[in-house]
């Protein structure tokens, strides 16, 4: 579904990401995994198109998108959940959620909204609530939904727990988990490892722009190294 | 009564022209954060294209569109050349880039055109006058009044109602989750300078139809009213441009008639005084952007 080969990305003189290069297939969950700054976002800023292009190629279902506009990656099948949620603070819930959907050309089709709504109950009983005045987890879903909004075959997920209540950022992976079944094919960078393998299906350990392991998630849940690199425990069922 | 009635229409089609020019102020500045100073620059390009369109002697209906089409195409000139190559930095270089540009324009005014009012008779239609019972209605201001509320309407409609005016919204938010939208965020930049152009165009007709001439400096007065009717509808929101504007030609209005002859001339410093006064006492307007976004 998505390839990425040789991706370079710089700023001025920084290389956040200094040629990497991983794939995910079609109906997968890949775990992107790594310590703040390791180039995650990054990573995920060029692949939608937001960052200049260094070097490298993207494939996405084996068309090039790299170096095309973020519009055009849009409307190609991939779209972002960012870092921070990054809801529109000041629209309400259902404008957030309509513009997530804005390049369909049924974006008013209420049928799309109402969808979204069924997945999402606490999102339906806040459509006109101002997206801003969310709670924290309650923003993360919005973030994710619109997101969603476009059906997107390929949907790119930057810390979806990154400060959230612990009991949302459980219901978020079961959505998460939920969506594969349902055949959606999703890259979710976390720092959240162990959870992440828990659903993922494989994962790429990235260090100082580099990919410092990568393999299956459940042989790299098992893996020493991993456990004491990255989890930072010596039994992953503490870390649950 | 009539006296009454009288003045309210003074007023409304004061305030109108004000309300349009405060419209174009806005929806630059609710994307961008500035006030573009060279707006009233885009009246004056209008005026002369009119001018020499009229003398020319294009049909005054085509005249009026190039002056249009010429008003818009150079505030999409300024966002591109100016102020797209400038996104992200302070509002206050931008800010001081539009008074760079807006001096730069006025002098190249004078150097084409000349320092002197050049006359533009406008058409019976808007010259003219009516009565309605005794009350006696230029017609200048009648299609004032009527052009600027169908533009207000129309542009509520369009921004809440359309497409483009949701990926406006969400531009003017956050650039980069707006392209995370598909929003081509570029394209929506210069129909937002296009359409305050347009007003920029429209606004022009009516004041220049109201005054009689063109002259270099002439965008000057719309623009600082329109800036203080943004300030005292509140910043960057759209129905407080139009309040503001409404706001501010009732105010001169009222003036007008309180004043004594001799302290009419100090009616623009009242105005002004008035600016400084909201800025200290009300910063966010009457109706302020963010608890109001453009609804
Ligand atoms: N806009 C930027 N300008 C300059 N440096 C940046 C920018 N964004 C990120 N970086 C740098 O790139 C590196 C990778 O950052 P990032 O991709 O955000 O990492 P992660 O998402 O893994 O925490 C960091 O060293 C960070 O300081
Ligand atoms: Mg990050």
């Amino acid at each position: 579904m998505l390839s990425v080969e040789n991706l370079v990305v710089r700023y001025g003189p920084i290389e956040a990401v200094k040629g990497i290069s991983f794939e995910v297939r079609e109906g997968e969950i890949v775990s992107l995994l790594g310590p703040n700054g390791a180039g995650k976002t990054s990573t995920l800023a060029a692949l939608m198109g937001l960052t200049t292009p260094q070097s490298g190629e993207v494939r996405l279902s084996g068309e090039t998108i790299y170096g095309q506009g973020t519009a055009r990656i849009v409307q190609r099948g991939m779209t972002l959940s960012p870092e921070g949620r990054r809801v529109f603070p000041r629209l309400s819930v259902e404008k957030n959620l309509l513009l997530g959907g804005m390049i369909r050309k049924d974006w008013r089709n209420p049928a799309v909204l109402e969808r979204m709504y069924k997945r999402f109950p606490i999102l339906a009983e806040r459509r006109n609530q101002l997206a801003g005045t969310l709670s924290g987890g309650e923003q993360q879903m919005l973030a994710i939904a619109r997101a969603l909004m476009a059906s997107p075959k390929m949907l790119l997920l930057d810390e979806p727990s990154l400060g959230i209540a612990p009991k949302i950022v459980a219901e978020n992976f079961e959505l998460i988990e939920q969506l594969r079944d349902e055949g959606m094919t999703i890259l979710l960078v976390e720092q959240n490892v162990f959870q992440s393998l828990s659903i993922s299906d494989r994962a790429y350990v990235l260090e100082n722009g580099r990919i410092a392991a990568s393999g299956n998630s459940m042989d790299m849940l098992n893996s020493e190294l991993v456990r004491h690199s990255y989890l930072g425990v010596s039994d992953p069922m503490e870390a649950a | 009564m009539e006296l009454t009635i009288q003045y309210i229409v003074n007023a409304l089609s004061l305030g109108g022209v004000y309300a349009l020019v405060a419209l174009g102020l806005a929806i630059v500045f609710s994307i961008f954060g500035f006030i573009n100073f060279a707006h009233g620059e885009l009246l004056t390009l209008f005026g002369y294209v009119l001018f020499y369109a009229l003398s020319a002697g294009l049909p005054f209906g085509f005249a009026v569109i190039l002056g249009l089409a010429c008003a818009m195409a150079c505030a999409v000139l300024m966002e591109r050349v100016a102020f797209r190559p400038l996104r992200g930095a302070n509002p206050v270089t931008l800010l001081v880039t539009s008074l760079a540009i807006s001096g730069a324009l006025q002098v190249m005014f004078q150097i084409g055109f000349g320092t002197r009012p050049k006359p533009l008779v406008m058409p019976g239609f808007l010259s003219g006058a009516f009565n309605v019972g005794s009350i006696y209605i230029g017609s200048a201001q009648a299609i004032s009044i009527i052009v600027v509320a169908l533009l207000a309407i129309g542009l509520n409609m369009f921004l809440n109602r359309t497409r483009f005016g949701l990926a406006l919204l969400a531009s003017a938010q956050d650039f980069d989750v707006a392209k995370l939208m598909g929003i081509r965020v570029n394209a929506i930049y210069a129909t937002a300078f296009a359409i305050s152009g347009l007003l920029a165009g429209v606004a022009a007709l009516l004041w220049i139809s109201m005054r009689g001439s063109v002259e270099p400096t002439m965008g000057f007065n719309p623009l600082v009213k329109a800036f203080v009717a943004t300030i005292v509808g509140g910043m960057g929101s759209l129905t407080g441009a139009v309040v503001g504007g409404f706001f501010l030609g009732a105010f001169e209005v009222v003036l007008q008639i309180l004043l004594p002859p001799d302290y009419q001339i100090f009616r623009d410093a009242i105005v002004l005084a008035t600016l400084i006064a909201f800025l200290l006492f009300r910063p966010r307007g009457l109706i302020p952007a963010a608890a109001m976004p453009t609804k």
